[in-house]
């Protein structure tokens, strides 16, 4: 097959990198402590695929978004944790300031609930 | 369950492996424990569907971004493409000026054209395949047209030629559908008729033009003096004859081609009232004709009056061919009924009552002078449009076929397009500006080929394709040319227009145009086109394989003479210095002898018709033993007069008796040689030796029999013959001979020296038209050659185009299935199994395509009907194996993306999801 458009991959932030952004938003985790807060957090709503995961895992910290703490062994020698770049905490405000501009403009044209926010 | 997870991260990048693997591994493992633990094992199952797909797409994402740039990738290095900027800013494209608010359509138009041309220019090799395959389609077809165009459209360059017929008398009961007239019958017509304001009579003719310079032979034309004024060309210099010109005792007199007058008295203005000696007699030159008058051939150089007696009572020798101009107004079936009704009161003419019913049917023949020289070389051409504007429908579907992969590629730039406002028409006549703007340069580079194409076949083209040299480009095929590449654009541009015309835009946008979801049916329409590719050049593969099988039928016929080094001549001696039958006979007997004691020849001979250069004298004959009953026909024979060494000359073989030797003209003994299919009809059981038989009143005696030959065309039975030697009791001695000469040596290695033979003879004597035996047989054969070749090429480009296109197909759909081959191969699939599927689809793609071309072959090679020899139209044998042999290649095209699709490993082709 052809080639993608580049708009399509590495230039947006998917949901799930914005979500992993937040989650590491209050401290080091690891993959599975993460997978695990975006599910309850989100109550579900999105499938997490492990691949696709790790795949924003590594797109993220080759955008210096996060980095990979080292393993550690005493707790459990194959998780790696990750924690939030100063820039990665300054994009997810920055992300966060457009979705909540965005979910302000949804309650102006009254498809939100005002009470549910 | 730990291991198959370990072999599934194989599908991705070793770097990514490397570094999440392990973590991967333990995630989901985790996960997998949590799952089961609160849902159980239904649940664990829906977590691992899920997970599996999220599997192969994650890794097919990591593949490509691995393939972008593997050393960043390898490096981890952090790509620029995250900024500190949000989202909705790194977005790049902007929406272009809103459409509608420019200069209307035109500015639109002109728009998309130059975006168009911008687009094309991009992809180079897209635009050089679909030019390319046009220009080769539009070429081939505006060549052809053009030859069409000229030979069968033009009028001829006669002023209001459409006015102009020629007419026959229908003489069929003696197998004699067209009779030229009479002189008697002639000046009846002329006379009587109602329909004409002109009417002429004409003969053709060689005569030697001698003087200051070398003799030269040259074709005439003796006409009445009605017949060029009813052409309508007037003389360029000097005058039309006059009816005092063409009485008995006139004058001579002679009108020359503007041709001859360059070539032999280098345009001298003088020319008018010069004195020419032609076979002897002396003509004054009245007139030039202008360069563009050709009759009744462009080799024509000379016209004089046949100065026919009014009061000729000659109803025989019906040699006399006529044209005539309809009065205004006056149909050809009219002109037909008033023929018809002459042709009743022939006996006006003196006709006596034996010739109605007997010999004329009362039918006449009028056709229009063009429809006659055109003739069936119009079927031939039309055949072979017809196939190359096949040509261009296959070679539509290619590039169609292209433009819908093209389409697919862009289809989220269309959809953008759409998006942005713009309407379903908007993005047809886009689609369409792509199309006609290939179309037009493949038209411009067909135009190109068409041109040198042209050159090729009229240097090839057979002499018996008429109005060769009236073949160039003109407005009208300009006009064809750009009409036939607007329809070819719309042909090709339609189905990618319209299919992508209206595109689900959400759904493209959102699928980012890689999922397969609608390719089921593209393949579908891709598989259409291949199949008509398949069909259509299967049509044009059998037709050129009936003609390929004819032709191999006719050179196979034994022409019953040999051809192997056999130099010929054509000699005319003038009546007026050779006076009489024994004069003539004496020169020829004496020429071949000198001839033969050239070194180097082997044998000589003289006839007065060499094989397949013409029907001769056919000439109704008696037999003794066989008297005609009252109120018949006697039979008619090819009658030809030889010397001894023809025979030998041309290898006729001797059936039984002998040859004729010298004694027999010498002493003038009535002797005759016929042919053994004489012998066979009228004499069985004895031979055919010692009859008497003649076509003239004093009957020869046969002495020999010989082997049959073609002489009239290797496609016509062979011929009934009589040979008689040059004098017999009655006469002989034809001042028109063609010498027959077996060298040793290369025959035309002979010409000098057989010509200072000649030339020592007889200083004014022309010899004319050199040619090997060879050659001879060559150019009989040439028009049912020409015809296949062009066939044959045109079949050729058919089954490229097909083949391409069977090519293009599978591997495209190969390429679109390599996750789909790639998953099968890791279950287990062997990679025969796999490579065998892909032949099956091309299998069944190519036998589609051939069952329907077969269908259709059936129907169209029937217009093929006399240019087959031999083979029938629906010959099995060239159907089974051109079926066969299509059916090979589409495999052979389909072999290779099979392969490619059975070796790629299970990873590899992962990476295309």
């Amino acid at each position: 097959m052809g080639r993608r458009p580049s708009t399509d991959e590495g230039s947006t932030l998917t949901p799930l990198m914005f979500q992993v952004l937040l989650a590491l938003s209050q401290g080091e985790r690891h993959g599975y402590a993460i997978m695990q807060e975006i599910e309850e957090r989100t109550g579900g709503a999105f499938g997490i695929g492990a691949g696709t995961l790790y795949r924003s895992f590594r797109q993220l910290v080759n955008a210096g978004l996060i980095v990979e703490g080292k393993p550690k062994p005493k707790v459990h020698r194959q998780r790696r944790y990750y924690r939030l770049t100063p820039a990665g905490r300054r994009r997810a405000a920055a992300e966060a300031q457009v979705f909540h501009g965005m979910v302000a403009w949804a309650r102006d044209a009254e498809l939100l609930d005002p009470r549910s926010s | 369950m730990t291991r198959l997870l370990r072999w599934t991260l194989r599908l991705f990048p070793a770097a990514f492996r490397d570094r999440y693997g392990d973590e991967l591994v333990e995630l989901l493992t985790a996960k997998t424990r949590e799952v089961r633990k609160r849902r159980g094992w239904l649940g664990v199952a829906r977590l691992w569907v899920y997970q599996a797909g999220d599997l192969v797409r994650s890794a097919a994402a990591e593949r490509r971004a691995e393939k972008r740039d593997p050393i960043a990738y390898r490096r981890e290095h952090p790509t620029s493409l995250f900024e500190d900027q949000p989202l909705y800013q790194r977005l790049s494209w902007r929406p272009p000026p809103a459409s509608g608010s420019g200069n209307g359509e035109m500015m639109n138009l002109a728009t998309d054209l130059r975006h168009a041309a911008r687009k094309l220019s991009r992809s180079r090799v897209f635009t050089f395949i679909s030019v390319l395959t046009l220009a080769l389609a539009i070429g081939a077809n505006t060549a052809i047209f053009s030859v069409v165009n000229s030979v069968v459209l033009n009028p001829l360059a006669y002023p209001d030629s459409d006015e102009l017929v020629t007419f026959w008398i229908d003489a069929s009961p003696v197998d004699v559908p067209e009779l030229p007239m009479s002189p008697a019958g002639y000046f009846h017509f002329l006379e009587k008729n109602r329909s004409f304001s002109g009417f002429g009579a004409w003969t053709t003719g060689l005569l030697a033009l001698t003087g200051e310079d070398r003799p030269e032979r040259i074709n005439f034309a003796g006409v009445t003096w009605t017949l060029l004024p009813t052409l309508g060309t007037s003389p360029a210099r000097g005058r039309f004859f006059t009816n005092d010109d063409d009485l008995p005792n006139a004058a001579p007199v002679a009108i020359i081609s503007d041709g001859l007058w360059h070539r032999r008295f280098a345009a001298d203005p003088g020319i008018i009232g010069r004195v020419l000696q032609m076979d002897g007699v002396s003509r004054e030159v009245i007139g030039v004709m202008p360069p563009s008058f050709h009759f009744p051939s462009a080799e024509t150089d000379v016209w004089f009056p046949l100065r026919i007696d009014p009061a000729t009572q000659q109803f025989g020798g019906h040699g006399l061919p006529v044209i005539g101009r309809l009065h205004e107004g006056v149909s050809i079936d009219q002109a037909k009924a008033d023929m018809e009704s002459l042709i009743a009161r022939l006996s006006e003419a003196g006709y006596g009552p034996n010739w109605f019913g007997n010999v004329l049917s009362g039918d006449a023949v009028v056709r229009t002078y063009k429809s006659e020289i055109v003739g069936s070389s119009s079927r031939a051409l039309w055949i072979i449009m017809g196939t190359v504007g096949f040509v261009l429908l296959i070679a539509c579907t290619n590039v169609a076929n292209l433009f819908l992969v093209r389409a697919e590629g862009s289809q989220r730039e269309v959809a953008l397009r759409a998006a942005l406002g713009a309407g379903r028409l908007a993005v047809i006549r886009y689609i369409l500006c792509e199309s006609t703007a290939i179309a037009l340069m493949g038209g411009a580079v067909g135009l190109v080929l068409a041109f040198g194409g042209l050159k090729m076949l009229v240097a090839m083209g057979p002499e018996s394709v008429p109005r060769l040299n009236e073949i160039s480009i003109d407005a009208t095929v300009l006009a064809f040319i750009a009409g036939i590449s607007l329809l070819a654009s719309l042909l090709f541009g339609s189905l990618p227009a319209f299919k992508y015309g209206n595109p689900n835009m959400v759904a493209t946008l959102k699928e980012g145009g890689r999922s397969a979801t609608v390719s089921r049916d593209r393949h579908l329409v891709r598989s259409v086109l291949v199949v008509s590719q398949v069909a259509l050049a299967l049509v044009l593969l059998v037709g050129s394989g009936l003609m390929v099988r004819s032709y191999w039928r006719l050179t196979e016929v034994d022409p019953g003479f040999s051809t192997e080094r056999i130099l010929t001549m054509r000699l005319s001696l003038p009546v007026a210095t050779y006076e009489n039958a024994e004069n003539m006979a004496n020169f020829y007997q004496r020429l071949v002898d000198n001839i033969e004691a050239l070194p180097g020849v082997e044998r000589a001979g003289a006839t007065v018709m060499i094989p397949l250069t013409g029907q001769g004298a056919y000439l109704a004959t008696q037999i003794e033993e066989f008297p005609v009953p009252d109120g018949g026909f006697p039979p008619a024979f090819y009658v030809r007069r030889v010397t001894p060494g023809y025979f030998e000359v041309m290898n006729i073989p001797l059936v039984r008796g002998r040859y004729f030797d010298r004694v027999d003209h010498e002493q003038r003994r009535g002797t005759a040689i016929i042919s053994s299919n004489i012998a066979d009809r009228y004499w069985p059981e004895q031979g055919g030796l010692g009859k008497r038989i003649g076509p003239s009143a004093a009957l020869a005696t046969t002495v020999g029999v010989v082997g049959p030959t073609r002489g009239a065309g290797l496609d016509e039975d062979p011929m009934e013959t009589i040979y008689l030697p040059m004098l017999d009791s009655v006469g002989g001695g034809a001042p028109n001979m063609s010498l027959v000469v077996k060298a040793s040596v290369p025959p035309m290695s002979l010409v000098p020296a057989v010509r200072r033979e000649i030339s020592q003879m007889d200083p004014n004597l022309p010899a004319a038209d050199f040619q090997t035996m060879d050659d001879i047989f060559a150019a009989s054969i040439s028009r049912r050659s020409f015809t296949m070749f062009l066939l044959s090429m045109a079949a050729g480009v058919a089954l490229l185009l097909g083949v391409v296109g069977i090519y293009g197909v599978i591997s495209y759909t190969v390429s679109q299935r390599t996750t789909e081959l790639g998953v099968r191969i890791a279950l287990g699939a062997q990679s025969g199994q796999v490579s065998r599927m892909v032949l099956r689809q091309g299998f069944v793609l190519a036998a589609t395509g051939v069952g329907i071309g077969l269908v259709g072959s059936v129907g169209l090679t029937r217009v093929l009907g006399n240019l087959l020899f031999e083979v029938g139209a629906t010959d099995p044998v060239t159907y089974s194996a051109v079926a066969l042999f299509f059916v090979l290649v589409a495999l052979v095209a389909s072999y290779m993306p099979a392969r490619r699709a059975s070796r790629v490993p299970a990873v590899e082709a992962l990476r295309y999801e």
